[in-house]
C-alpha cells in the first residue's frame, strides 16, 4: 500500500476569501491534518501561477492526493483536475473544498467563526481525499442526429444550419404549421424587413433539405437516455406516438402571448394588443383616424410577471413610425415606464419616432393609466400633471410569456426553469446556450424573450455547439455513477422505480432477478444507493466509506 | 486545411477557439499583448453574480492553453493577410518573451526588476515592472517588455546603446568604447557630427528630454584620446598583413573606412585608394574644422590602418588606373565608396553666364584643404541642408561682410540639423525662408545679384514635406557678389572607364543588392552616398558593414 501524501492549496481568491477569513491560520491548521505533507497559500489558485504550483508540488513532494480549498467545483473543478493530470496524477484524486460560497461569502461578518468553519470543511475534505480512488472518463458514442423542439425561426434556423453540416435533423413542432410567431408579424425593425419574407426564406430552405425530418402536430411526452443516445417519444393530438433517436437535443419551443383580457378593458376592437396591431398594419386599407394611444409594460414588470418583455418598446416605436408614415395626421402617444432602445439602430428609430411627432409620456408603476370609454387618463410624473387623451385605438404592449406546459417540458427533458418558467441555461455568461445536462441546448424566446436576430444567432450558436459531439461521434462523460454488487442485490426493483433517469432496469440472470445499471444514462445522483436497503448499490467517487470518513471528520476536531 | 486563425484572446475568442478545437479544428490564437484573456481578465468582478472575473475566464484560458488543437501566441501581431486560392496566408510578427520552460514562476525577478515601463492597461498613468506579473491569469506571466530598446532600433548600425551607457554609468569608459566600436569604427567622428536618430527615438523624452547619447559617445572617445596623449595608454599594435584575399576600396570616407575596418578584422588585406591627400572623404573635405577637428579624423583613420589597412592618398581610380587594372593586380573584390561630390545645378537662367557662382562642395573642399582667402563681400547661399549652413558659417569666418541663406521652404522643413541652424543664426547668418531663386543677374561677366520669387507652402510631396508654390508677381532682387548653390549632390561617375558595365541609376548612383552591397558585377560592391545620394555618416557606416559582410560572403564561396 502506497503511503498517502496529501497536498492542500488554500486560495485567497484575491480578497474574496482572504478578506473575510484568516487564510494563513487555515493553511497552518491544514498542515497538521493527517497525511498532509504539503500546504500552500495562493493569491489565485486558478491562475497560471497557482496551477503551476500545484503541478510543481505534485512532482517535488510526490503528492498522490490534492485538496484545493477555494471556490465552487462548478467553475474550476475541470481546471484543477487537468492540473493533476498534467503532473501525472489521476484527475479523480482531487478534492474540492468550497470555502468561498460556503464560508467567506456567507459569513462575512464573523471572521473567527468563518475561519473555524473553513478549518472544519478542509478537515472533512482531507479525510475524504485520503480515500479517493483513481478513475477514467467513460467514452460514449454519439448518434449523429439531432432533435429540435419547436418550428419557429430559432428551431428552423438551427435545423437548417445542422442539416447543412450533414447531420440528420428531426424537427418536432406542436402545431400543424411551421414558422412560429413570425407568420403573424408585419415588419421587423430596425431593418424594416418583412417578417414573412424572413421566415419564408428559412422555411423554403428547411423544406428542401432532405436531411430534415419534420414532425408536425407532435409534442414530446417522454425522453430516455443521455448525450449520444437520446430516445424521445412524441405524441400527436390523436395520441399516436413515435419514437425518435438522437445524439443531441435543441430546445426552441418559444413562448405564447399573455392573455390581455384582464387589462385596461381589452376588447379586441378599439382596445387591442401590439401583436394584433401588427396584423392590422399589414392591411393596406386599414383606416385609422384620430389618436392612437400605446400603453407599455401591460402585464409585465409587475408582481405577477416580474420580467421585461424586451421587444415591446421597439415594437411600439416601430409601429408608431409606420402609423405616422401612413398618415401624418394621426396623433400617436406612447405611454411608457422605461424605454429599452439599445444599439445605435434602435436609438436611431427612437429619435426618428420623436422627430415624426410621436409623443412619449412617462408614467410610474404606482400611478398606471386608466382607460375609459373614450379617453386614456394618465398622470405624467415628469410634468407633474394629468392628461386626458381621447383615443380611437388603444394599443396594449403585452409580453411574451412561457408556454403553459413549460413545466411539463422541463420535467420531460430534466432541464431547469427559472422563477418565471423560462428555461434556465447552464451559466448566464459562460454557457449561455447550454443546459447543465450534456447534449441539450437552448435558443430563442424559450430562454428569455428575444428579438428575431437574437433568436437566429442563438440558433446558429446552438447548431455550432451541437455539432461538436455530433461531428466527433463520441463524448467523454464523468465516471461518477452507480455501482451494483450483484451478489447482494435481491432484485426488489425499488431502485428501478425511483431512478429519475431511467438508468436502471431489472434483468433475469442465472441467480434470479437482478438490477442492471445503464452507465451511459446514469447521472450519479445517488438516489438508488441511498434507498437500497441491502446496500448493494454504491456510488463511484462518492462511496459510503468516503462520505462516512468525511462525516466522522466533521465531528472530530 | 482545417485551420482557423482567431485574432484576440478575450472571452469571445477563447470560447470560439475552444468550440472549434473540440470539433477537431486546429486554431491559432493571436494576442498582441503579453497576456491572453482580454479585458475581462483584468477586471475585478462582473455582475450580476459578482464572481471575480477570473472565474469566468481562467478555466477557458487554462483549457485553451493546454488544448492540443490550440496554438496560443502572445506578443504576436498580424502583419498581413493574403487570400490564396482556398485559404488565407497570414504573416505574424512574434516578439521575444525571453522566458523558457525552465521558468517556474517564482516571482522573484519581478520583485527586483529595475526597469519600469508605462503600464499600458492604465493608459500609461502608472508604471509597472518590465517583467510583468500584473496579470496572473495568462499564458506568459513573465516577459520582458521589448527585445530592442527604441534607441538601438533607431540607430542604423544598432550600437548596443543600453549597454555602453550602462558601462559609462559604472565608469568603465574604455569598456563602453569597445561596445561602440563593435558596430561603429568612428566613435569620435560620430560623437561630433552624427544626427543621432537614437536621441530622436529616446523614450526618456516622454518624461523630460532625450539621453545625450551622442555626447556620451564623444566623451568616451575623447577620454581614450587623452589617455593616448598622456602616454597612459599605448596605441594598438600594428597588425601584420593577413593571408586572406586583397580587397580594393575606392574612397576613404566613412563607408570605405568601415569596409576596411571590418575586412581587416576578418583577416582580409584591404587597400584604400583615396583621390584626396587626406582621409575621411566628405568628413574632411566638406565638414568645417570647427565642427570636426581634423586630428580626430586622423586618429580614427590611424586606428583602422593599425588593424591592417593600407591607404594610398592622391590616387584617383579612373582612366590611368581602372577597375579592370585593380582586378588584374590581384584584388579579388572592389568596394566603391566614392561618395556624392557633384553639386546639383540650380537650373535657372544665368547660372553658366557669370563668374561668382561657386558650388558649396567645391568651395568647402577648397577651404578645408587650406585656401583661406575671402571669397566675396556679400554671399548668398541657396539651400537648407547642412552643407548650406556650413558654407554660410565658413564664409562668415573667412571675413565676408554679409551672408544670406535663401531657402524655398520654411524653417521646419530644413534638412539641416536644427542645432546647426540655430548656431548659424547666432553667429550672424541671415536666414530667409520661402524664397525661390529665379534668375542670376550679372554685369561684365560677374554676378551682381539674384532675382527671386516669394513662395508659400502647398501640398505634401514625395519626401513628405510641403511643396513650395511660387507666388506670381512677388519678384524681387538681392545684390551680391558670390552665390553658393548648396542644393544637394549626386555621385560623380565620370571617372568610370568607358564600357565599365556597371548599372547606374538615373540619379547617377550605383545600383546594388541592398542586403549584400553587391553591384551587377559580382566582384564589385558599393555603398554610402555613392549609392544613396547625400546621407548621414552613420548611414554610410551601416552601408559599409553590409558591404563588408557581402564581400566576405562572396570571397568565402
Amino acid at each position: 500500500m502506497e503511503e498517502t501524501r496529501i497536498g492542500v492549496f488554500v486560495c485567497k481568491c484575491g480578497t474574496n476569501i482572504a478578506g473575510f477569513l484568516d487564510v494563513s491560520d487555515i493553511a497552518e491548521y491544514s498542515s497538521t491534518l493527517p497525511d498532509v505533507v504539503f500546504t500552500k497559500v495562493n493569491l489565485f489558485t486558478c491562475s497560471e501561477a497557482g496551477i503551476s504550483e500545484i503541478k510543481n508540488a505534485i512532482v517535488q513532494h510526490n503528492l498522490n492526493r490534492v485538496v484545493v480549498s477555494a471556490c465552487t467545483p462548478r467553475t474550476h473543478e475541470p481546471t484543477f483536475r487537468a492540473a493533476c493530470q498534467e503532473a501525472g496524477l489521476n484527475p479523480f484524486l482531487f478534492e474540492f473544498v468550497n470555502i468561498r460560497e460556503h464560508v467567506s461569502w456567507v459569513h462575512k461578518n464573523d471572521r473567527e467563526k468563518g475561519t473555524k468553519k473553513a478549518r472544519d470543511l478542509i478537515r472533512m475534505g482531507v479525510a475524504r481525499a485520503a480515500l479517493l480512488e483513481p478513475k477514467e472518463f467513460i467514452e460514449v458514442p454519439v448518434l449523429n442526429e439531432a432533435i429540435i423542439i419547436g418550428g419557429g425561426v430559432a428551431g428552423l434556423s438551427s435545423a437548417v444550419s445542422l442539416a447543412k453540416r450533414g447531420f440528420k435533423v428531426h424537427l418536432v413542432e406542436r402545431s400543424n404549421k411551421l414558422g412560429g410567431r413570425l407568420l403573424d408579424l408585419n415588419i421587423i425593425q430596425p431593418e424594416m424587413t418583412s417578417a414573412k419574407g424572413i421566415i419564408e426564406d428559412i422555411l423554403h430552405e428547411a423544406e428542401n433539405l432532405p436531411l430534415i425530418n419534420i414532425y408536425k402536430g407532435y409534442k414530446p411526452v417522454d425522453l430516455k437516455g443521455c448525450i449520444g443516445a437520446y430516445k424521445m417519444i412524441v405524441e400527436n393530438s390523436k395520441k399516436e406516438t413515435k419514437e425518435i433517436d438522437s445524439g443531441v437535443i435543441i430546445l426552441a419551443s418559444g413562448t405564447r402571448m399573455l392573455d390581455p383580457s384582464p387589462y385596461y378593458g381589452y376588447n379586441g376592437r378599439n382596445i387591442i394588443t401590439q401583436y394584433e396591431l401588427e396584423k392590422l398594419l399589414s392591411n393596406e386599407d386599414l383606416e385609422i383616424n384620430n389618436n392612437v394611444v400605446m400603453i407599455q409594460c401591460v402585464g409585465s414588470r409587475n408582481s405577477e410577471n416580474v420580467f421585461c418583455g424586451k421587444i415591446c418598446c421597439m415594437e411600439a416605436i416601430k409601429n408608431s413610425i409606420l402609423l405616422k408614415e401612413r398618415d401624418d395626421r394621426i396623433d400617436v402617444y406612447i405611454i411608457y415606464r422605461d424605454i429599452q432602445a439599445l444599439g445605435h439602430e434602435n436609438e436611431r428609430l427612437l429619435r426618428k419616432a420623436k422627430n415624426l411627432g410621436v409623443r412619449f409620456i412617462h408614467y410610474s408603476a404606482e400611478k398606471p393609466p386608466e382607460v375609459t370609454k373614450d379617453a386614456v387618463k394618465i398622470y405624467s410624473d415628469i410634468l407633474n400633471r394629468e392628461f386626458n387623451i381621447p383615443y380611437s385605438l388603444a394599443v396594449l404592449a403585452t409580453p411574451q410569456i412561457p408556454h403553459s406546459d413549460a413545466q411539463e417540458l422541463s420535467r420531460i427533458l430534466k432541464v431547469p426553469t427559472d422563477e418565471n418558467n423560462f428555461f434556465l441555461e447552464a451559466h448566464m455568461k459562460l454557457r449561455p446556450i447550454d443546459f447543465a445536462t450534456d447534449g441539450i441546448f437552448i435558443c430563442g424566446s424559450a430562454r428569455w424573450p428575444c428579438t428575431v436576430n437574437e433568436a437566429i444567432y442563438q440558433a446558429e450558436a446552438c447548431a455550432a455547439r451541437a455539432s461538436i459531439p455530433l461531428g466527433n461521434g463520441k463524448v467523454k462523460v464523468e465516471p461518477i455513477n452507480s455501482l451494483l454488487d450483484e451478489d447482494i442485490c435481491r432484485g426488489c426493483g425499488l431502485c428501478v422505480s425511483l431512478c429519475p433517469y431511467k438508468a436502471i432496469e431489472l434483468v433475469n440472470t442465472d441467480k434470479g432477478k437482478k438490477a442492471k445499471i445503464i452507465i451511459a444514462a446514469c447521472k450519479g445522483c445517488g438516489v438508488c444507493g441511498s434507498t437500497c436497503y441491502r446496500h448493494a448499490i454504491t456510488m463511484s467517487h462518492y462511496k459510503d466509506e468516503q462520505l462516512l470518513a468525511q462525516i466522522e471528520a466533521c465531528f472530530k476536531e | 486545411m482545417d485551420k482557423v486563425l482567431i485574432i484576440g484572446t478575450g472571452i469571445a475568442s477563447l470560447t470560439a477557439a475552444m468550440d472549434l478545437a473540440e470539433k477537431g479544428i486546429y486554431v491559432y490564437l493571436l494576442e498582441k499583448e503579453a497576456f491572453a484573456g482580454g479585458l475581462l481578465s483584468k477586471l475585478n468582478t462582473v455582475f450580476p453574480d459578482d464572481d471575480p472575473s477570473i472565474c469566468k475566464i481562467a478555466d477557458l484560458l487554462f483549457s485553451a492553453r493546454n488544448h492540443p488543437n490550440i496554438e496560443l501566441m502572445t506578443l504576436a501581431k498580424l502583419k498581413s493577410l493574403k487570400p490564396e486560392e482556398t485559404k488565407f496566408k497570414a504573416k505574424i510578427h512574434l516578439e521575444s518573451k525571453r522566458t523558457n520552460d525552465d521558468c517556474n514562476l517564482c516571482d522573484r525577478c519581478a520583485e527586483v526588476c529595475p526597469a519600469k515601463p508605462f503600464n499600458t492597461f492604465n493608459e500609461g498613468l502608472s508604471l509597472r515592472t518590465a517583467i510583468d506579473t500584473s496579470n496572473p491569469y495568462s499564458e506568459e506571466v513573465y516577459y520582458i517588455e521589448k527585445e530592442t530598446p527604441a534607441c538601438i532600433e533607431a540607430c542604423p548600425v544598432h550600437i548596443d546603446i543600453r549597454k555602453y551607457i550602462g558601462l559609462i554609468a559604472s565608469r568603465d569608459y574604455l569598456g563602453a568604447l569597445n561596445v561602440i566600436r563593435e558596430k561603429n569604427p568612428l566613435p569620435g567622428i560620430c560623437g561630433r557630427v552624427c544626427n543621432h536618430p537614437c536621441e530622436t527615438a529616446c523614450n526618456r523624452k516622454k518624461y523630460d528630454e532625450a539621453i545625450s547619447i551622442d555626447a556620451l559617445k564623444r566623451f568616451v572617445s575623447d577620454y581614450e584620446l587623452a589617455l593616448y596623449r598622456e602616454g597612459k595608454l599605448s596605441p594598438l599594435p600594428i597588425k601584420a598583413p593577413s593571408t586572406k584575399e586583397k580587397v580594393a576600396i575606392i574612397g576613404a570616407g566613412p563607408a570605405g573606412l568601415t569596409v576596411a575596418h571590418d575586412l581587416a578584422k576578418m583577416g582580409y588585406r584591404p587597400t584604400i585608394f583615396e583621390r584626396a591627400p587626406v582621409p575621411g572623404g566628405m568628413l574632411w573635405l566638406c565638414i568645417p574644422e570647427y565642427r570636426l577637428p581634423r586630428d580626430i579624423i586622423q586618429v580614427e583613420t590611424e586606428q583602422i590602418e593599425r588593424l591592417g589597412t593600407e591607404i594610398i592618398y592622391n590616387h584617383p581610380i579612373g582612366s590611368e588606373h581602372s577597375l579592370d587594372d585593380l582586378r588584374r593586380e590581384g584584388f579579388k573584390a572592389i568596394f566603391i565608396g566614392v561618395g556624392a561630390h557633384k553639386g546639383l545645378k540650380l537650373r535657372i537662367p544665368g547660372e553658366d553666364d557669370f563668374k561668382g557662382l561657386l558650388d558649396c562642395i567645391i568651395y568647402l573642399t577648397r577651404v578645408n584643404l587650406g585656401d583661406k582667402t575671402k571669397p566675396g563681400k556679400k554671399v548668398i547661399v541657396i539651400g537648407g541642408g547642412n552643407s548650406a549652413i556650413d558654407s554660410a558659417r565658413v564664409s562668415l569666418r573667412l571675413g565676408c561682410d554679409e551672408v544670406y541663406i535663401l531657402y524655398r521652404r520654411s524653417r521646419l522643413e530644413m534638412p539641416a540639423n536644427s542645432w546647426e541652424v540655430d548656431a548659424a543664426e547666432d553667429e550672424g547668418v541671415n536666414l530667409h525662408f520661402l524664397i525661390i531663386p529665379e534668375k542670376i543677374i550679372g554685369e561684365n561677366g560677374r554676378v551682381t545679384g539674384i532675382r527671386c520669387l516669394k513662395s508659400k507652402l502647398g501640398k505634401l510631396d514625395a519626401s513628405g514635406r510641403r511643396q513650395p508654390v511660387p507666388i506670381p508677381g512677388s519678384e524681387f532682387e538681392i545684390e551680391c557678389d558670390l552665390i553658393i548653390p548648396a542644393i544637394s549632390q549626386e555621385p560623380d561617375v565620370s571617372w568610370l572607364a568607358a564600357g565599365h558595365g556597371l548599372e547606374i541609376s538615373k540619379w547617377n548612383s550605383f545600383n546594388i543588392n541592398t542586403r549584400t552591397g553587391q553591384t551587377n558585377i559580382p566582384h564589385i560592391f558599393a555603398g554610402g552616398d555613392a549609392v544613396t545620394g547625400p546621407q548621414t555618416v552613420i548611414k554610410a557606416i551601416a552601408a559599409g558593414h553590409i558591404a563588408a559582410e557581402g564581400i566576405d560572403k562572396y570571397l568565402s564561396n
